[in-house]
Formats: structure tokens, C-alpha cells, sequence
């Protein structure tokens, strides 16, 4: 997968980890809150889907080089309300600009 | 690789990793082990298939309630106390709403034993039993929870459920700390329409997926830790590479 791929990857996993997670949150109100076991389905395929945004991380970041408690701290992001769009947002911008100087690097291809 | 690993900064990560892997690793143990309880489904089937038993040897007054007690089939002689007879609303007996009919018969030993008659599914049916020395037989089973503040609503001679703590301070004389599902009254009563309430479930549910899913899910996470350790190690132990070198890139 090409770096820019990586980054698209890591977007997408964060932006549908941010909406699952607030589905998870509406499913803890109203099993906790109002006793309504309406969403209890939705634990697992959350889950799975922040599996997938670990891997999206894990991926983007051993390719740009993310020091340790950076990517550790965008994993954690990804199980804070609101959070993980923010942390989205800036993370894209500084992966941007580094691929950006990476590609406009004179190569000898 | 290993002369970086053996850094203090690096042991501390080793250490942080595996307390990390075993926290992961017992809690998709835990999950497993909700999902299927192989041990107590053995004992109790072991227990249910157990010969029936004097209550006494099983259990006694006030005694702490064992899960060993559980779906063992007891008999016991004595008296039923009708005044103390009481209804349970809301319980359903082959898809019908009904009640449950519970009274404590007062053994020959001279403790309460709450039996659970039967359902029964208009009040009415649920004559009082006489008061004639008989034989019950059924399977014990522990005390329902209380169920706060839904008292209300009911009628007379109702309860919301069959909690045995709240019975052991009304009852007159030592109660057991459990009450039985019965199966057989000799001689039986006269009169009523009380039909038997087979006993709980004895066999745990089935494998329940979702905690199995659960379960992986931790042990997958516990790997990932392990792998995002040695791939930080991995990158740590070499030199940086120069960025001069052309990347191959599939963007075209």
C-alpha cells in the first residue's frame, strides 16, 4: 500500500471508528440510563471496527515514524468521544505535509 | 536488536508490555470463561441426576446458600402453614401469565421450608392447602433477588418474587436459605388447580457468541501490543534510513 493510501486508510478507519464510537455511547445511555437493550449489537462490530482503526494507525504511523506515545496516544483517541475527529483532523494535516516534502524530494527515478 | 532491548528505557517498556499482555490475556479469559462454564455444567448436571435427599442433608436453616445445593432433588416431611401461603404475579407457565404459588411447609425438625407449589392461572385456584403431615418432594433452588420498589401494585397475598430474605424476617421460626420446586406432594391436596413449575434451567445457556467474540478480541489486541513492541524495537535498533534513496511509490 502507497503512503498516500496508508493515509487515506487511516482516515476513513477514523472517521467510522468516530460515528461507531458515538453509537456505542447512545447504546451505554439507553442500556445504562433507560434500561433499553435496543443497541446491545452494536458492542461487537465496534470492536471489530476499532481493530481495523489499530491497524490503520499501526500502518500510517511505522510509515511516517511516529514516536511511540504518538501513535499510542492516536490509538487511545479512537475511544474518546469527539476525540478521535479531532486528533483525525490534525494527524492528517502534519501526515500531509510530510508526504508532501517526501514526494517533492528530488529523486533520481 | 537485543543490545537496544536491553536498554532501561526499553526493559521498562518489556515490563509495561507484558503486564499489558496478561491484563488483555485475562480478560478474554474471563469473557471465555462467561461464554461456557464447562465445570459447572458438569456439576450441575452431576447434581441434578444426584438421588433425591432428605433437605436436611443438603442444606440447613439459615445456612449459606452453596451453588453445590443447586438443582439437587430433596424431600422433605412436615406441615404446610396455609395462612402464610402467598402468590407471585407475572410468571408464565407454557407462554400463559399466571401466578406462582409459594408456602412454607414447617418440617418435622420444626424449620420453614418455602415450597413452590405450583402456578396456578386465576388466584382463586389456589385453594390453601390443608394442614395433613405430607412428604414434598422437588429440586432446591436459591432465594429470587427483591425487586426494589415494584411492591406496589400488588394485591393482597401477593409478592413481587420470592425473596428469601425478606421472608426470614416475616416468617415465625428458622427458614431455609433456599426453596424448592416441587414435584410431588404425598399425600397431595385436595382440591385447586395447581400445576408444577419445572425447575430452572439447570444447564448453563450455550456457548454465547458474542462473549466468545469478545474474548478474541482481547487476545487479538494482546498480540497487536507484542507486535507494535517489536516493530518499535525493530525501528529503534537500526539507524535511521536516509530519504534521499527513491521510494517507490504505486501513486502514479
Amino acid at each position: 500500500m502507497s503512503d498516500l493510501a496508508k493515509l487515506r486508510f487511516f482516515q476513513v478507519m477514523a472517521m467510522v471508528v468516530g460515528v461507531a464510537l458515538l453509537v456505542l455511547t447512545l447504546h451505554m445511555v439507553l442500556r445504562y440510563g433507560f434500561d433499553n437493550h435496543l443497541l446491545d449489537w452494536w458492542a461487537q462490530p465496534h470492536g471489530f471496527l476499532y481493530m481495523l482503526y489499530l491497524l490503520a494507525v499501526a500502518m500510517l504511523g511505522f510509515e511516517l515514524r511516529w514516536s511511540l506515545p504518538t501513535m499510542v496516544a492516536v490509538m487511545l483517541a479512537g475511544t474518546v468521544p469527539f476525540l478521535s475527529f479531532v486528533v483525525e483532523h490534525r494527524m492528517t494535516r502534519s501526515a500531509k505535509a510530510q508526504l508532501a516534502q517526501r514526494h517533492a524530494a528530488p529523486t533520481t527515478a | 536488536m537485543l543490545r537496544t532491548a536491553l536498554q532501561p528505557r526499553w526493559l521498562a517498556l518489556l515490563a509495561l508490555l507484558v503486564v499489558i499482555v496478561i491484563a488483555f490475556a485475562q480478560l478474554g479469559r474471563w469473557q471465555m470463561g462467561r461464554a461456557s462454564d464447562a465445570s459447572a455444567t458438569e456439576r450441575l448436571e452431576q447434581q441434578a441426576s444426584a438421588p433425591a435427599m432428605p433437605v436436611d442433608q443438603v442444606t440447613r436453616p439459615y445456612a449459606p446458600y452453596d451453588d453445590a445445593v443447586s438443582g439437587r432433588t430433596v424431600f422433605a416431611q412436615g406441615r404446610y402453614l396455609a395462612d402464610l401461603q402467598f402468590l407471585v404475579p407475572d410468571r408464565v407457565l407454557d407462554s400463559r401469565r399466571g401466578w406462582w404459588v409459594v408456602v412454607p411447609l414447617r418440617t418435622d425438625e420444626g424449620a420453614l421450608l418455602p415450597v413452590l407449589r405450583g402456578w396456578v392461572s386465576d388466584p382463586d385456584l389456589a385453594v390453601a392447602p390443608d394442614a395433613r403431615e405430607r412428604t414434598v418432594t422437588g429440586t432446591l433452588a436459591p432465594s429470587e433477588s427483591a425487586t426494589g420498589g415494584s411492591q406496589e401494585g400488588l394485591a393482597e397475598g401477593e409478592r413481587a418474587s420470592v425473596d428469601l430474605a425478606a421472608l426470614a424476617n416475616e416468617w415465625p421460626g428458622e427458614l431455609y436459605n433456599a426453596f424448592v420446586f416441587a414435584t410431588e406432594e404425598s399425600p397431595p391436596v385436595s382440591g385447586g388447580d395447581v400445576r408444577p413449575v419445572p425447575p430452572p434451567a439447570l444447564v448453563p445457556e450455550a456457548v454465547d457468541w458474542r462473549n466468545v467474540g469478545y474474548g478474541l478480541q482481547w487476545w487479538v489486541f494482546a498480540g497487536f501490543a507484542v507486535y507494535m513492541y517489536l516493530r518499535f524495537l525493530h525501528q529503534a535498533s537500526r539507524p535511521r534510513p536516509e530519504r534521499s534513496a527513491p521510494r517507490p511509490t504505486v501513486a502514479s
